[in-house]
């Protein structure tokens, strides 16, 4: 069962805000969720060593290097630039 | 549909920037009432027109589908137009690099008209998550088109896009095309490049064609699957698929799991039921068959997909690109949990928290280690199965389109997926194309799946049964030649 304690740890793992007037209809959304995935828990299954597939995705490129893309156009999305670096503001005391 | 415009263009009686033109005037017209684009490219296109018309007016061309129009899902990356992924994240995300499925539709002249709606970085079943409005069903605008590909299926059946390119991570293409009465293949895992699909769950992921028939699926497809170095999960196809488009499927060995016809209504089994009749007809043979396996399948997707997803969301920071808080903030951990935040819609957070919830320590073997196990159980089901049969037949979706507003439970949401889910947990091609319709006038979809790197088998007991039913189903909107 999903409490809000734990949906509070799992925003915070996850990088999201949850407002505390949401709180409660989103741990009671969060649990009916989890329950319906939790029918995995109740099924037998081991896990086998073969691949999942036939087809053999191990194959490789070469490592050569070639141009990247340009960095003007990479910082072109950014809100915030300077000096050709992505700026982002103090990183601040963790709470 | 293709080569009927490929004609026009090819003998002159049409030009492409003429038939361009048109389809944006259309667009223009009628997609305010549906919403299927979310970002036109009129200039660009009447550029990529001009040029196919200057290689027709030497006698050249780049194949069946130079110079004709088409839309790609909004999360398929193009260089220079705006890609959001109807997302607030990514509002305002410009790609510098075009998605491999992108560059290989340019080289063979494609135009394309504009990127289309769909639910929010693919996360839907309904077309009701996007940011930029939700998407009508052409057929009855008071019914959803069915997600993730919600525009891209409702342009090609409302006649604004003559085919479009969407992807599947657990039906996305397959659902829509079938509550939109039109074609949809979600071809085999690896048989089309991912570069540049904006990643949902890359294990399931699988760009495909939405055409209004098979023989136009078929075309788009071969045009699409080629190997590519940039994916390492990417073989291409094994053979083309158009050239055996008409083929006798006498023979043909049909299995109907009767755990996928269990939980279809009324009207869709009976649907179903009559497509199989048609199939023996044809000369299949077609068989009940059992795969108790599958109905596990709907909780091992939603632990994969979710656990894939809140991996791949984790890059959306709003640092590097992105949505951008306007709050002052103290520490940059507040910063972009208040970007995500602000960014994403309630269904993405609500899939990165249990995709986090699957994941963390204490609840990642009970959960995501046991769903893998049992992906390999589905699988190893549906290799057992395609030793008997060469095709299985199944509804694509337990019901036809459901009214806006009406699922407000994400779990129901989810339950609609329980025939299309076990398709992309196997990595099997699969395709929808239209079976009959509901005494609402509804379209109702059958599903046909293969063993992989079938398409060519797939697509051809596609078309047969397209020839033999000779459905038509029209809607009210779209280009009129």
């Amino acid at each position: 069962m999903i409490t809000p304690e734990e949906l509070r740890r799992l925003a915070q793992l996850a990088k999201l805000e949850i407002k505390e007037e949401d709180l409660p209809a989103l741990t009671e959304q969060m649990d009916r969720i989890v329950a319906f995935a939790g029918a995995v828990c109740r099924t037998h299954a081991e896990r086998q060593e073969q691949a999942l597939f036939a087809e053999d995705f191990s194959s490789l490129r070469d490592d050569i290097v070639v141009p990247s893309l340009p960095r003007e156009e990479i910082l072109q999305n950014a809100e915030n630039t300077a000096e050709g670096y992505f700026r982002t503001g103090k990183r601040g005391a963790e709470k | 549909m293709i080569a009927k415009l490929h004609r026009l263009l090819i003998e002159k009686k049409l030009s492409s920037r003429e038939l361009t033109q048109l389809y944006l005037d259309t667009i223009v017209r009628d997609d305010k009432l549906l919403n299927t684009y979310i970002t036109l490219c009129p200039e660009d296109a009447l550029t990529a027109a001009d040029a196919a018309d200057a290689r027709f007016a030497k006698g050249e061309s780049r194949g069946p589908l130079d110079g004709i129009p088409f839309s790609l899902k909004d999360n398929i990356s193009t260089r220079g137009v705006r890609t959001t992924c109807a997302s607030r994240m990514l509002e305002n995300y410009t790609p510098v690099y075009d998605a491999a499925v992108w560059e290989q539709l340019q080289e063979q002249g494609c135009v394309l008209l504009g990127k289309t709606n769909m639910d929010e970085f693919a996360m839907g079943s309904s077309g009701e998550t996007s940011f930029f409005g939700g998407v009508k069903n052409p057929f009855d605008r008071s019914r959803v088109p069915g997600g993730s590909s919600s525009g891209a299926a409702a342009a090609v059946a409302a006649g604004l896009s003559p085919f479009a390119l969407g992807s599947d991570t657990g039906g996305s293409i397959r659902q829509p095309a079938a509550f939109c009465g039109v074609v949809g293949l979600k071809p085999t895992y690896g048989a089309v490049s991912r570069y540049g699909l904006i990643a949902h769950a890359s294990s399931l992921d699988q760009i495909g064609p939405i055409a209004q028939t098979v023989e136009d699926t078929a075309l788009v497809f071969d045009a699409i699957s080629a190997r590519d170095e940039r994916d390492a999960t990417c073989r291409g196809k094994s053979a083309p698929t158009f050239p055996v488009l008409g083929k006798s499927i006498r023979g043909l060995r049909i299995g109907m799991a009767k755990e996928y016809l269990n939980c279809a209504g009324n009207e869709v089994r009976t649907a179903v039921e009559n497509a199989a009749g048609l199939f023996r007809l044809l000369g299949a043979d077609v068989s009940e068959c059992s795969l108790p396996a599958l109905e596990e399948a709907l909780p091992v997707y939603y632990i994969l997909a979710c656990a894939e997803a809140s991996s791949n969301l984790g890059r959306y920071d709003g640092l590097r690109y992105g949505h951008t808080t306007k709050e002052n903030c103290e520490t940059l951990h507040e910063t972009v949990c208040k970007n995500r935040s602000e960014g994403f819609g309630e269904e993405v957070r609500r899939r990165i928290l249990l995709g986090t919830y699957v994941l963390s320590a204490g609840y990642a073997d009970a959960y995501y280690k046991k769903a893998q196990a049992l992906r390999q159980k589905i699988s190893s089901a549906y290799v057992a199965a395609f030793q008997k049969f060469d095709i299985l037949l199944a509804p694509t979706v337990p019901d036809a389109a459901f009214p806006l507003g009406e699922m407000q439970d994400p779990v129901e949401i989810y339950r609609t997926d329980i025939c299309t889910v076990p398709v992309n947990i196997a990595g099997l091609p699969g395709i929808s194309l239209p079976c009959g319709v509901t005494a609402g006038g509804l379209p109702i979809g059958l599903q046909l799946i293969a063993a992989p790197f079938e398409e060519a088998k797939l697509l051809n007991a596609a078309h047969a049964f397209e020839q033999a039913a000779g459905l038509s189903l029209d809607t009210p909107f779209g280009v009129r030649l």
